[in-house]
């Protein structure tokens, strides 16, 4: 009698059970995985590295009560536990005082300066506090940025955390976080990491000429002023840009999940020289307090993590918005454009509307965002780019929650990350 | 003598037939179009490169309807690649500029004012009769309900006008209960339907 082998056979009891540990192990593994990546832990050892940075107390845009005294010292404290130089405290104090600092949301120029010149702050660390909720299970969402504070300040780094404590259960919920401060410091201690990375290993960017260098040195001519003055600019594209493909028509597969739901582009290009662009606070229509705001700084971020246009530190825009007396109570005029865009020399000026900032809550609803943006030329004054994007934290979910968002602070990331790779792909001179 | 009739008899066959015409015939009046929609054919649409969408008068429940609707709508013109929707903020200052009281409803004078100030080939104007959810007992759907009229710059005469209701309670939703599609994809699908009516 021939025997043939069989391949059901091939793994003894033993294995099996070897296997079935090995998964087990996999799992819980996989459930007390921090999903933002490992965090950096440093020693006093360690000398002190990067820029001399001040820390500004953290701005509060929850809309929400928060420790935040607490906050900022710990956050303080986690960058001196990594080594970072950082302006002493009492000093930072004193330069508030004398210089009446209120606002800690952003820095303007001439703040700045002074900064530089008094502390020796090299760069300034801005915190907002964008969800804090200690209440089981805990959530927190936070967003930094570094700002330089040499000649016209402007955004180095910026990067954000949002995680509530039940994100990744795991086996037997044994990944569950339930103690809010150790929430907060895996938050404090993934900015750090960030920042540290940025300082250390600075992304390289491709050289671009600057656009305002070009702008500035061009002399004047009157055919040149006459070409401006001319409408033709309006001229649509001669297609219609808002083909999507058949995969996100059906189900919102993977990246097409969070892309604008319509969009216009002129189809410019954006890319062959530095531009820098200003963040005009967008109009808020939303419940939720601070809404814009936030929105702003995910755009923000997105932007300055992409690397191709050079972003205007939101506390001068709202310094030249107030010093210009700028009321904007339905978006964005010509006139407007041109006071920002000679004012803070930008090239691009992007302003929008938020409808929706639904967070997640306890009874089950899924985050929901839903706003509208607009950018425009500052020569033209033509809109270059205008999106309608809207997404809930459920969208494209359809097994056992995978790929469930249980922030509105991360699906407004992905849903700007999205934008801002579909303008790329639309205004990109490798077309 | 035996008197022969001349009336002619149907067969099964025909009398099916004619029923199936019948109900053809009603079916068709069911579908038809309910004349929702104006087109001035002496105009030229293909002329109209630029134009201002004015804030849409809200008779919903909802009070950022017309807003909402407004920012879809304009969005999607401009995604159709063949109009250039000016900017909701410069609309706004130029409604200040000539001091327009009624924004929603511009007389003829206002709409010239208006395009002329704006540099705009037309003016859109709107309507959102109904926005939100409806209910017939234990079925619930969102809806909505628009009008829409393109007004000539130069002259002020209106030369498009159309309407479009999406959503609502249907038979799925009598039968099987549910919500029905959300109320921005009803949106969506007006305003799109509101757009083909205007490029067909």
């Amino acid at each position: 009698m021939i025997l043939l082998p069989s391949c059901s056979n091939s793994h003894s009891l033993r294995d099996m059970l070897l296997l079935a540990l090995a998964a087990i192990c996999s799992c819980v593994l996989a459930g007390c995985a921090n999903p933002a990546g490992a965090s950096l832990r440093f020693n006093s050892a360690v000398p002190g590295w990067g820029p001399m940075i001040a820390v500004y107390p953290i701005e509060n845009l929850s809309g929400a009560p928060a420790p935040l005294k607490e906050l900022h010292e710990e956050l303080a404290a986690t960058l001196q536990r990594a080594g970072a130089r950082i302006v002493d405290q009492a000093a930072l104090d004193s330069f508030f005082e004398r210089h009446w600092v209120r606002y800690v949301g952003g820095i303007d120029e001439t703040t700045s300066a002074a900064l530089r010149d008094e502390t020796g702050a090299d760069a300034v660390l801005i915190t907002n506090l964008e969800l804090y909720n200690e209440q089981a299970p805990p959530r927190i969402a936070l967003m930094a940025r570094l700002v330089s504070t040499a000649g016209m300040p402007e955004i180095r780094w910026m990067d954000s955390y949002a995680r509530t404590g039940d994100e990744a259960p795991g086996l037997l919920g044994l990944g569950i976080i339930e103690d809010p401060v150790r929430l907060r410091g895996l938050g404090f201690e993934c900015l750090e990491a960030s920042m540290r990375k940025f300082i250390m290993n600075a992304p390289e960017r491709e050289h671009k000429v600057s656009a305002r260098e070009i702008r500035e040195n061009k002399p004047f001519t009157l055919s040149d002023l006459m070409d401006k003055m001319k409408d033709e600019p309006r001229q649509s594209a001669d297609v219609p840009v808002n083909n999507r493909p058949w995969l996100s028509q059906v189900g919102d597969l993977i990246s097409y999940r969070y892309q604008p739901r319509t969009w216009y582009s002129s189809r410019d290009v954006l890319d062959d020289q530095l531009r820098s662009v200003a963040l005009i606070p967008f109009l808020d229509l939303s419940t939720r307090k601070y809404g814009a705001e936030v929105l702003v700084l995910h755009l923000a971020k997105q932007l300055v993590v992409d690397g191709r246009f050079k972003v205007v530190e939101l506390g001068v825009i709202r310094d030249k918005i107030l010093v210009s007396r700028i009321i904007m109570t339905s978006g964005i005029s010509n006139a407007n454009i041109d006071v920002i865009s000679n004012s803070l020399g930008v090239e691009l000026v992007v302003n929008g509307k938020l409808f929706d900032y639904l967070e997640s809550n306890t009874t089950g609803q899924n985050p929901k965002v839903d706003f509208s943006l607009q950018m425009f030329e500052r020569d033209t004054r033509k809109i270059l780019w205008n999106s309608h994007s809207r997404n809930q934290g459920n969208d494209g979910v359809f097994f056992f929650d995978v790929g469930q968002i249980s922030t509105a602070s991360a699906l407004t990331d992905k849903m700007s990350q999205s934008l801002l790779h579909r303008l790329n792909e639309n205004a990109s001179e490798k077309r | 003598m035996e008197q022969r009739h001349n009336k002619k008899q149907f067969t099964l066959f025909e009398w099916v037939c004619a029923a199936l015409v019948g109900l053809i015939v009603m079916a068709c009046g069911g579908c038809a179009s309910p004349g929702d929609l104006f087109r001035d054919s002496t105009m030229d649409f293909g002329s109209i490169k630029t134009v201002a969408v004015m804030p849409f008068t809200n008779l919903s429940r909802d009070q950022l309807a017309g807003e909402r609707v407004r920012d879809v709508f304009s969005t999607a013109l401009m995604s159709s690649g063949s109009i250039y929707s000016l900017p909701t903020g410069e609309i706004a200052r130029a409604i200040g500029n000539i001091g327009l009281n009624n924004a929603t409803t511009p007389s003829v004078e206002d709409v010239v004012k208006l395009s002329k100030a704006l540099k705009a080939d037309a003016i859109i104007t709107g309507v959102v009769r109904e926005y939100g959810d409806v209910r017939a007992g234990n079925a619930a759907a969102d809806v909505i309900a628009l009008s829409l009229q393109l007004i000539e710059g130069q002259t002020g005469r209106v030369v498009w006008s159309a309407s479009t209701s999406q959503g609502g309670i249907g038979i799925t939703e009598k039968l099987f209960g549910g919500g029905g599609k959300p109320i921005n994809d009803v949106t969506e699908k007006a305003v799109n339907d509101l757009i083909t009516k205007l490029f067909e």
